[in-house]
Protein backbone atom coordinates (compact mmCIF):
# COMPACT_ATOMS: atom_id res chain seq x y z
CA UNK A 1 0.00 0.00 0.00
CA UNK A 2 1.29 3.48 -1.02
CA UNK A 3 2.26 6.00 1.99
CA UNK A 4 1.28 9.49 1.33
CA UNK A 5 3.19 12.02 1.10
CA UNK A 6 1.71 13.67 4.15
CA UNK A 7 2.16 11.07 6.56
CA UNK A 8 5.86 11.92 6.97
CA UNK A 9 7.63 13.29 9.78
CA UNK A 10 11.11 14.22 10.07
CA UNK A 11 11.11 14.58 14.24
CA UNK A 12 14.65 15.88 15.78
CA UNK A 13 16.08 15.53 19.25
CA UNK A 14 19.71 16.53 21.08
CA UNK A 15 20.14 12.99 22.68
CA UNK A 16 19.46 9.52 20.73
CA UNK A 17 17.11 8.71 23.27
CA UNK A 18 15.24 12.37 24.37
CA UNK A 19 12.06 13.68 23.23
CA UNK A 20 12.42 13.65 19.42
CA UNK A 21 10.13 16.41 18.09
CA UNK A 22 8.65 17.26 14.95
CA UNK A 23 10.36 19.76 12.58
CA UNK A 24 7.84 22.61 11.84
CA UNK A 25 6.80 23.48 8.43
CA UNK A 26 8.44 20.74 6.50
CA UNK A 27 6.79 20.00 3.35
CA UNK A 28 9.39 17.80 1.12
CA UNK A 29 12.00 15.89 2.68
CA UNK A 30 13.88 12.73 1.67
CA UNK A 31 16.78 10.63 2.74
CA UNK A 32 19.62 8.65 0.67
CA UNK A 33 20.87 5.64 2.14
CA UNK A 34 23.87 5.30 0.43
CA UNK A 35 26.46 1.79 -0.15
CA UNK A 36 29.69 4.08 -1.25
CA UNK A 37 30.31 0.33 -3.53
CA UNK A 38 33.68 0.02 -4.97
CA UNK A 39 34.93 -1.11 -7.98
CA UNK A 40 36.89 -4.02 -7.74
CA UNK A 41 36.31 -5.39 -11.25
CA UNK A 42 40.24 -6.97 -12.56
CA UNK A 43 41.33 -8.25 -15.78
CA UNK A 44 39.25 -11.23 -16.80
CA UNK A 45 35.94 -9.82 -15.31
CA UNK A 46 33.65 -9.69 -17.86
CA UNK A 47 31.18 -8.38 -15.30
CA UNK A 48 31.65 -5.33 -12.99
CA UNK A 49 32.59 -6.56 -9.42
CA UNK A 50 31.43 -4.06 -6.53
CA UNK A 51 32.46 -4.42 -2.81
CA UNK A 52 30.57 -2.07 -0.35
CA UNK A 53 32.45 0.62 0.89
CA UNK A 54 31.09 2.41 3.61
CA UNK A 55 27.21 2.77 4.63
CA UNK A 56 25.95 6.62 4.69
CA UNK A 57 22.48 8.36 4.49
CA UNK A 58 22.09 11.92 3.78
CA UNK A 59 18.62 13.67 4.27
CA UNK A 60 17.36 16.62 2.37
CA UNK A 61 14.23 19.06 4.23
CA UNK A 62 12.42 21.33 2.81
CA UNK A 63 9.70 23.97 4.02
CA UNK A 64 8.62 27.22 4.97
CA UNK A 65 10.43 29.01 7.29
CA UNK A 66 9.77 29.21 11.45
CA UNK A 67 12.13 31.03 13.61
CA UNK A 68 9.90 30.29 16.15
CA UNK A 69 10.28 26.22 16.21
CA UNK A 70 12.51 25.56 18.87
CA UNK A 71 13.07 22.04 19.03
CA UNK A 72 13.16 21.67 15.17
CA UNK A 73 14.03 24.28 12.79
CA UNK A 74 16.17 26.20 15.43
CA UNK A 75 17.53 23.51 17.21
CA UNK A 76 18.76 22.34 14.22
CA UNK A 77 20.46 25.61 13.34
CA UNK A 78 21.79 25.82 16.89
CA UNK A 79 23.42 22.25 16.03
CA UNK A 80 24.95 23.69 13.27
CA UNK A 81 26.03 26.69 15.26
CA UNK A 82 27.45 25.34 19.10
CA UNK A 83 28.68 22.14 17.06
CA UNK A 84 26.51 20.06 19.38
CA UNK A 85 24.69 16.39 18.51
CA UNK A 86 21.76 16.21 16.79
CA UNK A 87 19.56 13.01 15.90
CA UNK A 88 17.07 13.02 13.15
CA UNK A 89 13.94 10.30 13.17
CA UNK A 90 13.18 9.91 9.29
CA UNK A 91 9.47 8.29 9.65
CA UNK A 92 7.70 7.76 6.29
CA UNK A 93 4.31 6.60 7.55
CA UNK A 94 5.00 8.61 11.10
CA UNK A 95 5.53 5.92 12.83
CA UNK A 96 8.00 4.06 11.38
CA UNK A 97 11.77 4.90 9.40
CA UNK A 98 14.89 5.29 10.94
CA UNK A 99 16.75 6.82 13.36
CA UNK A 100 20.45 8.83 13.09
CA UNK A 101 22.95 11.30 14.43
CA UNK A 102 23.99 13.80 12.05
CA UNK A 103 25.88 17.09 11.27
CA UNK A 104 24.33 20.15 9.62
CA UNK A 105 25.89 20.40 6.62
CA UNK A 106 23.47 23.74 4.94
CA UNK A 107 20.98 25.52 6.43
CA UNK A 108 19.51 28.19 3.68
CA UNK A 109 16.71 30.28 4.20
CA UNK A 110 15.28 32.58 1.46
CA UNK A 111 12.80 35.51 1.13
CA UNK A 112 11.46 37.31 -1.57
CA UNK A 113 8.84 39.99 -1.51
CA UNK A 114 6.57 37.73 -3.64
CA UNK A 115 6.72 34.80 -1.93
CA UNK A 116 6.98 32.85 1.40
CA UNK A 117 10.12 32.69 3.05
CA UNK A 118 11.46 29.40 2.95
CA UNK A 119 14.49 26.82 4.33
CA UNK A 120 16.14 24.09 3.09
CA UNK A 121 18.29 22.02 5.06
CA UNK A 122 20.72 19.10 4.48
CA UNK A 123 21.73 16.50 7.08
CA UNK A 124 24.81 14.60 6.33
CA UNK A 125 24.57 10.88 8.77
CA UNK A 126 27.35 10.03 11.68
CA UNK A 127 27.62 6.30 12.47
CA UNK A 128 24.63 3.67 12.41
CA UNK A 129 21.51 4.01 10.86
CA UNK A 130 19.05 2.64 13.53
CA UNK A 131 15.68 1.07 12.25
CA UNK A 132 12.55 2.85 14.16
CA UNK B 1 2.54 29.15 9.52
CA UNK B 2 4.52 30.20 6.74
CA UNK B 3 5.67 33.27 6.84
CA UNK B 4 5.62 36.11 3.64
CA UNK B 5 8.58 36.95 2.36
CA UNK B 6 7.08 40.87 2.17
CA UNK B 7 7.80 40.96 6.22
CA UNK B 8 11.62 40.10 5.93
CA UNK B 9 13.76 42.55 6.44
CA UNK B 10 17.46 43.54 6.09
CA UNK B 11 19.30 46.34 7.50
CA UNK B 12 23.30 47.25 7.17
CA UNK B 13 25.35 48.84 9.06
CA UNK B 14 26.56 52.75 8.17
CA UNK B 15 29.83 54.45 9.36
CA UNK B 16 31.28 54.11 12.85
CA UNK B 17 30.37 56.19 15.33
CA UNK B 18 32.01 57.14 18.73
CA UNK B 19 30.33 56.78 21.84
CA UNK B 20 31.44 57.23 25.54
CA UNK B 21 30.56 55.94 29.29
CA UNK B 22 27.45 54.40 27.65
CA UNK B 23 25.27 52.18 30.52
CA UNK B 24 24.42 48.71 30.46
CA UNK B 25 21.99 46.64 31.44
CA UNK B 26 23.01 43.37 33.46
CA UNK B 27 21.07 39.75 32.95
CA UNK B 28 20.02 37.77 36.32
CA UNK B 29 23.18 35.99 36.74
CA UNK B 30 25.32 39.42 36.41
CA UNK B 31 27.79 38.29 34.41
CA UNK B 32 26.26 39.39 30.40
CA UNK B 33 26.11 43.23 30.32
CA UNK B 34 24.60 44.52 27.56
CA UNK B 35 24.50 47.93 26.27
CA UNK B 36 21.43 50.04 27.38
CA UNK B 37 20.44 51.88 24.24
CA UNK B 38 19.43 49.86 21.95
CA UNK B 39 20.93 51.45 18.89
CA UNK B 40 24.38 51.10 19.94
CA UNK B 41 24.19 47.38 20.33
CA UNK B 42 26.79 46.55 17.01
CA UNK B 43 30.03 48.09 17.54
CA UNK B 44 32.91 48.33 14.65
CA UNK B 45 35.71 45.61 14.46
CA UNK B 46 37.92 47.88 14.13
CA UNK B 47 37.09 50.41 17.39
CA UNK B 48 38.72 49.35 20.82
CA UNK B 49 36.35 48.78 23.56
CA UNK B 50 36.83 50.29 27.08
CA UNK B 51 35.17 48.81 30.07
CA UNK B 52 34.49 50.67 33.01
CA UNK B 53 32.99 49.46 35.97
CA UNK B 54 31.60 50.92 39.30
CA UNK B 55 30.54 49.04 42.47
CA UNK B 56 27.86 52.35 43.37
CA UNK B 57 27.68 53.92 40.18
CA UNK B 58 29.75 57.09 41.45
CA UNK B 59 33.48 55.97 40.40
CA UNK B 60 33.84 53.95 37.74
CA UNK B 61 37.14 52.26 37.36
CA UNK B 62 38.84 50.67 33.87
CA UNK B 63 38.30 46.85 33.83
CA UNK B 64 40.95 44.75 32.52
CA UNK B 65 40.40 42.79 29.68
CA UNK B 66 40.97 39.34 31.04
CA UNK B 67 38.17 40.10 33.01
CA UNK B 68 35.74 39.82 29.96
CA UNK B 69 35.23 38.92 26.97
CA UNK B 70 32.81 41.55 24.21
CA UNK B 71 30.35 40.27 21.83
CA UNK B 72 30.28 43.26 18.94
CA UNK B 73 27.55 41.92 17.26
CA UNK B 74 25.20 42.01 20.37
CA UNK B 75 26.63 44.84 22.24
CA UNK B 76 27.61 42.46 25.27
CA UNK B 77 30.41 42.12 27.70
CA UNK B 78 30.35 38.75 29.55
CA UNK B 79 32.69 38.72 32.64
CA UNK B 80 34.28 35.09 33.63
CA UNK B 81 32.24 35.78 37.25
CA UNK B 82 29.57 37.23 38.57
CA UNK B 83 29.82 40.77 39.39
CA UNK B 84 28.41 42.02 42.86
CA UNK B 85 25.18 43.53 42.99
CA UNK B 86 24.06 46.76 42.54
CA UNK B 87 27.66 46.68 40.08
CA UNK B 88 27.46 49.42 37.61
CA UNK B 89 29.64 48.70 34.09
CA UNK B 90 30.13 51.15 31.08
CA UNK B 91 31.38 51.02 27.69
CA UNK B 92 33.37 53.51 25.75
CA UNK B 93 33.80 52.37 21.53
CA UNK B 94 32.61 53.15 18.62
CA UNK B 95 29.06 52.04 17.22
CA UNK B 96 27.75 51.13 13.62
CA UNK B 97 24.42 52.27 13.04
CA UNK B 98 21.97 49.83 11.07
CA UNK B 99 19.53 51.16 8.39
CA UNK B 100 16.88 49.52 5.98
CA UNK B 101 18.83 47.74 3.05
CA UNK B 102 17.33 50.15 0.32
CA UNK B 103 14.78 49.14 -1.73
CA UNK B 104 15.71 45.12 -1.12
CA UNK B 105 13.49 42.30 -2.58
CA UNK B 106 15.39 38.91 -1.69
CA UNK B 107 17.81 37.52 -0.01
CA UNK B 108 19.43 33.96 1.18
CA UNK B 109 21.94 33.15 3.44
CA UNK B 110 23.48 29.71 3.68
CA UNK B 111 24.76 28.29 6.83
CA UNK B 112 26.72 25.22 6.23
CA UNK B 113 29.36 23.21 8.10
CA UNK B 114 31.97 21.58 6.36
CA UNK B 115 31.72 17.81 8.37
CA UNK B 116 34.86 15.87 7.90
CA UNK B 117 35.06 12.02 7.03
CA UNK B 118 36.40 10.66 10.38
CA UNK B 119 35.83 6.79 9.93
CA UNK B 120 38.26 4.37 11.15
CA UNK B 121 39.00 0.86 10.22
CA UNK B 122 36.09 -1.08 11.55
CA UNK B 123 33.74 1.50 10.60
CA UNK B 124 30.81 0.18 9.18
CA UNK B 125 28.94 3.65 8.64
CA UNK B 126 30.70 6.88 7.45
CA UNK B 127 31.41 9.06 11.08
CA UNK B 128 31.69 12.77 10.53
CA UNK B 129 33.14 15.49 12.52
CA UNK B 130 32.07 18.83 12.13
CA UNK B 131 34.93 21.29 10.15
CA UNK B 132 34.91 24.89 9.47
CA UNK B 133 31.23 26.48 10.23
CA UNK B 134 30.63 29.25 7.27
CA UNK B 135 27.85 31.81 6.25
CA UNK B 136 27.47 32.86 2.88
CA UNK B 137 24.10 34.88 1.40
CA UNK B 138 22.91 37.49 -1.59
CA UNK B 139 20.54 40.13 -1.35
CA UNK B 140 18.98 41.34 -4.41
CA UNK B 141 17.38 45.55 -4.54
CA UNK B 142 16.17 47.43 -6.64
CA UNK B 143 19.34 49.31 -7.74
CA UNK B 144 19.04 53.29 -6.11
CA UNK B 145 22.04 55.99 -5.29
CA UNK B 146 22.89 54.11 -2.40
CA UNK B 147 26.62 52.64 -2.35
CA UNK B 148 26.59 50.86 0.33
CA UNK B 149 27.87 47.71 -0.69
CA UNK B 150 30.18 48.93 -4.04
CA UNK B 151 31.92 50.98 -0.69
CA UNK B 152 32.10 48.30 1.30
CA UNK B 153 33.93 46.05 -1.83
CA UNK B 154 35.99 48.97 -2.99
CA UNK B 155 37.04 50.00 0.93
CA UNK B 156 37.57 46.15 1.46
CA UNK B 157 35.71 46.50 4.92
CA UNK B 158 32.73 44.42 6.02
CA UNK B 159 29.64 45.18 6.46
CA UNK B 160 27.12 44.10 9.16
CA UNK B 161 24.03 42.38 8.03
CA UNK B 162 20.87 42.45 10.51
CA UNK B 163 18.22 39.81 8.83
CA UNK B 164 14.51 39.85 10.14
CA UNK B 165 12.29 37.02 8.98
CA UNK B 166 9.48 39.71 10.75
CA UNK B 167 10.52 43.38 10.51
CA UNK B 168 7.39 44.02 13.33
CA UNK B 169 9.42 41.43 15.49
CA UNK B 170 13.24 40.91 16.49
CA UNK B 171 15.99 39.95 14.27
CA UNK B 172 16.90 37.02 13.32
CA UNK B 173 20.54 37.17 13.76
CA UNK B 174 23.84 39.44 12.69
CA UNK B 175 26.57 38.97 10.50
CA UNK B 176 29.95 40.42 9.17
CA UNK B 177 29.47 40.28 5.65
CA UNK B 178 32.22 40.89 3.35
CA UNK B 179 31.23 41.73 -0.26
CA UNK B 180 32.47 39.71 -2.69
CA UNK B 181 30.51 40.93 -6.04
CA UNK B 182 27.80 43.56 -6.78
CA UNK B 183 26.58 43.96 -9.80
CA UNK B 184 24.22 46.40 -11.49
CA UNK B 185 22.64 45.14 -14.28
CA UNK B 186 19.50 46.61 -16.42
CA UNK B 187 17.45 45.76 -19.51
CA UNK B 188 15.13 48.35 -21.89
CA UNK B 189 11.88 46.61 -20.80
CA UNK B 190 12.86 46.20 -17.22
CA UNK B 191 13.97 48.08 -13.59
CA UNK B 192 17.96 48.12 -12.82
CA UNK B 193 18.93 45.84 -10.26
CA UNK B 194 21.33 45.28 -8.02
CA UNK B 195 22.50 42.20 -6.72
CA UNK B 196 25.10 41.52 -4.17
CA UNK B 197 26.91 38.28 -3.03
CA UNK B 198 28.45 38.25 0.26
CA UNK B 199 30.44 35.90 2.24
CA UNK B 200 30.99 35.82 6.51
CA UNK B 201 33.95 37.30 7.93
CA UNK B 202 35.46 37.28 11.39
CA UNK B 203 35.81 40.17 13.92
CA UNK B 204 38.57 40.62 16.38
CA UNK B 205 37.06 38.13 18.98
CA UNK B 206 36.83 35.65 15.98
CA UNK B 207 32.95 36.17 15.39
CA UNK B 208 31.39 36.10 12.35
CA UNK B 209 27.40 35.98 13.70
CA UNK B 210 25.71 36.50 16.66
CA UNK B 211 21.94 35.25 16.71
CA UNK B 212 19.79 38.05 18.30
Amino acid sequence: MAIAGKSMAVRVATTAAGTYTSVAEIKEASMSHAGNNQDISTFGSAWVLRLQGLKDATYSLSGFYNPTDTNGQVAIRNAWLNDTPLFVQFLPNGTNGFRQEVRVSSYEVSASADGAQEVSIELEGTGAIVAV
Amino acid sequence: MAIAGRKALVRVSGAPVAISNEATTTDAGRRIFTITNAAYRVWDRNAAVSVTRSPDGTTFTAVPATEYTVNRLAGTVTFAAAQAAGVQIRVSTSYLPLATAAEAKEFSYTFTGNNLDASTLGSAFVLRQQGQRDITGSLSMWTTADRTFEDALTADQPVVLEFYNDSGASADFRVWALVNSDEISAAVDGLAETAVEWEGTQDAEGRITSLV
